[in-house]
């Protein structure tokens, strides 16, 4: 039998013991399906996410920096350097565990960032008010790129071991079972045969 | 002696760089293409001296221009022009102030060589460099003259939210003040209404930019309100306390209608477009206004406005070459041509 790992003793208690794993095995499976196509469609839906996000941000960085060269060579220099480090370390933030089927992903929680309110001046509360919202679509896409990997890594492995289950696994072990019962009906019957044979002999015997 | 400061102006106005150079520059396709061009002009003395062509270099020496022409002017006049010019020219002496408020405001220092010093301009930076933070710097500022006259309401909202924003409108709220008291002590007689107007236009622009942040940037309208700055020309404070406080875009087009074009442009966080809307408005009206050619003290600020522009437009093309900005757009954003 290809079922490694597994000592057959092919008794009537071996086969009960064989056949409760094989219903163990196959909830395993159906719940490693539905893991599979959960982490799919969640795979699925944040691809579409980081589609979306990732086209209109390439399109966002090019204005955003565009906009940014011409403020910076309408201000001059010395006017924008005295703005921006208005801002130099305020950005802060916290990645915490979300857990999706099981799987830990990452959630980032912008904890402090560049405030535009009541901070700045004409052109440049335009500049900080666009980089900030491009660095918190540039956060979204890492984040996303990040569960993606995780997901994917993950949905890889749950996808081997379904179909180990379903192809290789259970197969074998209904084989196994399977083998197990013919070699018990066989041993019964051998039996049967045995008693029937022994009775007729003690009949005849006793006729004599 | 009004005469002889016209006169000077007048020559020294000769040597401005033409709308079609700035043009020309404008489609330049390298710094050393700037160079060779601005070596036909005032430029080539002090371009002449750099050692390494950079964006910076060549901005560093645009900028030592347009100080080294202010500076012969504040030289050149006396008495009540002088007074003026230097009150005039306290604009750079409020960016240098707001660069080191800016650097006390997060902790750092600054050197006094990279402060923009125009000759003649009386404020020593020396005790407000020493500073040790904000605070400290806000009391400095608020003991020296004239800028003591700032607003305790002002200096708490500095201090309270670490922002440079309310203490650089209160810094041009008291240029302004001191522009008009000096306008109004001396008769500058046919120009005084032409410089009034010209004012008034520059604070309307600067009131309109900072009311619009209220609805597109979500300021606080207290704190917007504490920075109007009076004596505009055609809105008063009453209307733009009622920009300030609406919500409406069309009501807020209503009330701003005289500026419509730079009110939209804001709307739609096209501020650097808007910034060079008002400018050319500015100039338009500037030129509009203008008598004759050089026979009043109104040219001279004209002068000065156009040095200002020929500075802004160059260091926009010397950036733009460098980051590599569409021309089209450069020219778009020009100033100083028509």
């Amino acid at each position: 039998m290809a079922v490694t790992g597994l000592r057959v003793v092919p008794t009537k208690g071996y086969l009960l013991e064989l056949k409760r794993r094989i219903e163990i095995i196959k909830e395993g499976y159906r719940l490693l399906s539905m893991k599979r196509d959960e982490l799919t469609a969640k795979l699925t839906n944040f691809l579409e996410q980081l589609k979306a996000v990732r086209r209109g941000v390439l399109e966002r960085v090019e204005q955003v920096l565009i906009r940014f060269r011409e403020a910076y060579a309408l201000l001059g220099p010395d006017v924008i350097k005295a703005h921006a480090s208005l801002n130099r370390g305020v950005f802060e933030v916290d990645i915490l565990p979300l857990s999706i089927m099981g799987i830990l992903v990452p959630r980032v929680k912008v904890l402090r960032e560049a405030e535009v309110e009541d901070k700045y001046g004409y052109i440049i509360r335009e500049q900080i008010y666009e980089l900030r919202e491009l660095l918190r679509d540039l956060i979204k896409i890492a984040e996303l790129e990040m569960k993606i990997e995780i997901i994917s890594s993950d949905l890889e492995r749950t996808n081997r071991i379904v179909n180990a289950l379903e192809k290789i696994i259970i197969p074998e072990m209904e084989q196994l079972a399977r083998y197990i019962a013919e070699l018990i009906e066989e041993e019964s019957l051998e039996e049967f045969t045995r008693i029937k044979l022994i009775r007729d002999l003690i009949v005849t015997r006793r006729g004599e | 002696m009004e005469t002889y400061l016209i006169m000077r102006t007048h020559a020294m106005a000769t040597r401005l760089i033409p709308p079609q150079t700035i043009i020309q520059l404008a489609f330049a396709k390298s710094l050393k293409d700037v160079v060779s061009l601005l070596a036909l002009t005032e430029y080539r003395e002090y371009i002449d001296k750099i050692e390494e062509l950079s964006a910076r270099s060549l901005y560093k020496a645009i900028k030592k221009v347009m100080i080294n022409r202010f500076g012969k002017l504040i030289d050149i006049a006396t008495g009540k022009f002088k007074e003026f010019l230097i009150e005039y020219f306290r604009i750079f002496e409020i960016e240098n102030i707001l660069m080191v408020l800016g650097k006390k405001a997060v902790g750092e220092t600054i050197s006094e060589e990279e402060l923009t010093h125009i000759p003649s301009l009386p404020f020593d930076y020396q005790r407000l460099l020493k500073a040790k933070d904000l605070e400290q710097a806000m009391k400095v500022l608020k003991e020296t003259p004239p800028y003591n006259t700032i607003r305790e309401e002002i200096v708490k909202t500095v201090l309270k939210l670490k922002t440079i924003l309310p203490i650089e409108y209160e810094l041009h709220r008291i240029r302004y003040e001191r522009l008009f008291k000096l306008l109004r002590r001396y008769e500058f007689i046919t120009v005084k209404e032409s410089i009034s107007r010209i004012l008034g236009l520059e604070i309307d622009i600067l009131n309109i930019f900072n009311v619009l942040a209220t609805v597109i940037y979500n300021f606080t309208p207290e704190i917007v309100l504490q920075m109007i700055i009076p004596n505009g020309l055609l809105l008063d404070p009453k209307k733009l306390e009622k920009v300030a406080l609406s919500k409406r875009k069309t009501e807020i087009i209503r009330l701003l209608k005289d500026y419509r074009d730079i009110v939209e442009q804001i709307m739609n966080r096209k501020e650097v477009e808007a910034y060079t809307l008002a400018q050319k408005e500015i100039r338009r009206r500037f030129i509009k206004d203008r008598i004759t050619n050089f026979t009043t003290f109104y040219d001279v600020l004209l002068y000065i406005k156009m040095c200002e522009y020929e500075f802004r437009d160059l260091s926009l093309i010397i950036h733009a070459i460098e980051y590599n900005i569409p021309r089209e757009r450069v020219q778009a954003e020009l100033i100083n041509v028509p």
